[in-house]
């Protein structure tokens, strides 16, 4: 299991720019932007446009002042406490990207630079190289987001609880001790699950292609799925036969690309009846449950099946492809 | 005595040629082999053979393990630079010392940290900010560090000045080298390995044409200065090799004895570079 730690340990020295600095600078240029509105908007507010009040996290706090109703705080305090709902999408973005172009560089740069062979003259197999590969992808890179974005959320929260502080009304207190500013990145991570389950097969193909590519991986594993699309479309449209090419461009090249996106899947299955139901706007715990829902679709199970059969063919193909 | 490695039939195709040509040979523990021979002539497709890197068809043993379906096993105990091999750019000196630690049991740490004390190498360096021959020390430093039972060096020291060339063939006879171990060697610069060789092959076309142990090569092959007076009988006696040094003919026998050849004049061993251009006369024809 020691060779397994040190294989995803060399991992993260190789791709640390994009699972840890990626997030960090995106993270904290986007977390320097919402401090600067929350300054000019707290500026604003005291000067002269007091009564328009300011947005914290995107909710229109006025009648700033100790006159403030119980329930006007409340709601407040809860726009202040979600505020990790605000710093995740960017970096969810970032993610995307990330996984998209690191499954595509994984078995494929170090046979571009011949050091393949290096790795190749350790006592490690393919099968450790491949899963230890899959396992960065899929585990540590995603959990990078979440991490940042509770930091982010705290910086928020700080921000615009002091922000609304100087009009002498206090919701930090409240908003650091509701139990949803911590539930929501504790929720982001129960849902870490169903995102590697999801993108588990997009990955697959890309790693698989990746370790087979003679150059220019992105342009087979992009390539393929989308030349196929347009074969089948363009001879549904020709000969007028019943081919189900809008079947193929949703289920195979849609899930194939949205299979990056946290969060697709809920597109993708009539899981949502609940979501956003009761209170207007989803909450956490609605996502949750919906994300979860998905695993009873057994479309969700055959594409994890192919999955399988893809990253075997990838530690294949990483055995026995003759690097010249 | 079992063999190291022992190919019966060994062949590999490509496409439009027979990189490898259904050659068997048996290499014994506790020798330095040179494998020599011209650029394209099948060296590094019969070494990625031997480690399992291709696929090939005949039948090969290393070490008592299949390199094709046994290669996890097999790489325990063999450990190759290959010619084209680099490190990745991104690797710190410090990571590079920290994997191979961490992956391979019978690394030794000190003894890698060592061989780097001899080099401008420090800890935080990237491979990406070092020039070709320091990667090629990093690299040595740590496959040298590694006792292996095989060790299979395909152009090893592409790059590296001559200081350092030496100092390596020097370690590696010293240090490395026991008779526990068995460590095949390729490289264009002959002349340097020479002395360290216990035996030697000779590969052109995919076929072994010579195959022997160092002392085999010195009884065997000889050669000779030739004065102008003997010259019409030491032809006559059909050397393999002739040219002319300052005048006077050198002439290479192979199969002649010594006391015979010593009445046309003065004998000596030959030299591998010598030699291997004797025996590969017309690769490029």
């Amino acid at each position: 299991m020691n060779t397994m730690k040190m294989l995803v340990k060399r991992e993260y020295w190789e791709n640390k720019g994009g699972i840890f600095w990626a997030q960090v600078i995106v993270g904290g240029f986007y977390a320097l932007m919402l401090l600067v509105g929350i300054v000019i908007t707290t500026y604003a507010a005291k000067n002269g446009h007091a009564g328009e009040g300011m947005h914290v996290n995107g909710m229109l706090v006025n009648n700033l002042s100790d006159h403030m109703s119980a329930d006007e705080r409340a709601t407040y305090g809860h726009a202040l406490s979600s505020s990790f709902t605000f710093s995740i999408p960017p970096l969810l973005l970032v993610l995307a990207f990330v996984v998209f172009f690191s499954s595509l560089s994984s078995l494929y740069d170090d046979r571009k630079d011949k050091s393949i062979l290096f790795w190749k003259s350790m006592p490690v197999s393919d099968t450790k190289t491949v899963l230890s590969k899959l396992f960065s992808i899929l585990v540590i890179t995603p959990l990078v987001p979440i991490v940042v974005g509770f930091l982010i959320s705290i910086v928020l929260l700080l921000a615009s609880g002091i922000a609304v502080q100087t009009f002498g009304v206090n919701l930090l207190g409240p908003a650091l001790t509701s139990s949803e500013f911590y539930l929501l990145p504790l929720q982001a991570i129960a849902c870490l699950p169903i995102y590697i389950i999801w993108a588990f097969p997009s990955v697959a193909w890309f790693m698989m292609v990746s370790a087979w590519a003679p150059r220019f991986p992105i342009l087979w594993a992009v390539g393929i799925p989308v030349i196929i699309g347009v074969m089948i479309s363009f001879a549904a449209g020709v000969t007028g036969l019943d081919i189900p090419y809008q079947w193929y461009w949703e289920n195979i090249v849609g899930r194939l690309f949205g299979g990056f996106v946290p969060g697709t899947w809920l597109a993708f299955f009539d899981v949502t009846a609940n979501v956003g139901h009761r209170s207007g706007s989803p909450t956490g715990s609605e996502i949750l449950q919906a994300s979860w829902a998905i695993l009873g679709y057994a479309k969700v199970w055959i594409a994890v099946g192919v999955g399988c059969a893809m990253t075997y063919a990838a530690i294949r193909l990483r055995r026995y492809r003759d690097e010249g | 005595m079992s063999a190291v490695i022992s190919a019966r039939n060994l062949t590999k195709r490509f496409t439009n040629t027979v990189a490898v040509d259904d050659v068997s040979f048996d290499i014994p523990a506790g020798r330095i082999i040179g494998l020599i021979g011209p650029n394209g002539s099948g060296k590094t497709t019969a070494l990625k053979a031997i480690l399992g890197l291709s696929t090939y068809e005949g039948k090969l043993n290393v070490l008592g393990f299949d390199p094709q379906t046994q290669r996890d096993e097999l790489m325990k105990e063999v450990c190759f630079i290959a010619d084209v091999a680099v490190l990745p750019r991104w690797i710190k000196v410090r990571e590079a010392i920290e994997f191979v630690a961490g992956v391979h049991p019978k690394f030794n740490r000190a003894k890698c940290e060592a061989y780097l004390a001899n080099t401008k190498l420090k800890p935080d360096m990237k491979v990406k900010h070092m020039s070709k021959g320091m990667v090629v020390q990093l690299h040595l430093s740590l496959v040298m560090a590694i006792d292996a039972k095989l060790l299979v060096l395909d152009e090893p020291t592409l790059g590296l000045d001559i200081l350092y060339r030496k100092q390596f063939y020097q370690n590696l006879l010293e240090d490395y080298f026991d008779e526990n171990k068995t460590i095949i060697v390729t490289t264009h610069q002959v002349e340097e390995i020479e002395h360290i060789l216990t035996d030697l092959m000779f590969i052109r076309d995919g076929k072994i044409v010579l195959s022997s142990t160092m002392d085999e090569v010195a009884d065997r092959f000889i050669e000779v200065m030739v004065p102008q007076e003997n010259y019409a009988t030491a032809k006559s006696m059909n050397p393999i090799d002739e040219r002319t040094v300052f005048g006077k003919s050198v002439m290479l026998f192979d199969g002649v004895a010594r006391s015979e050849l010593s009445r046309l004049g003065d004998t000596r061993n030959v030299g591998i570079a010598d030699l291997f251009v004797a025996t590969m006369k017309g690769t490029y024809a």
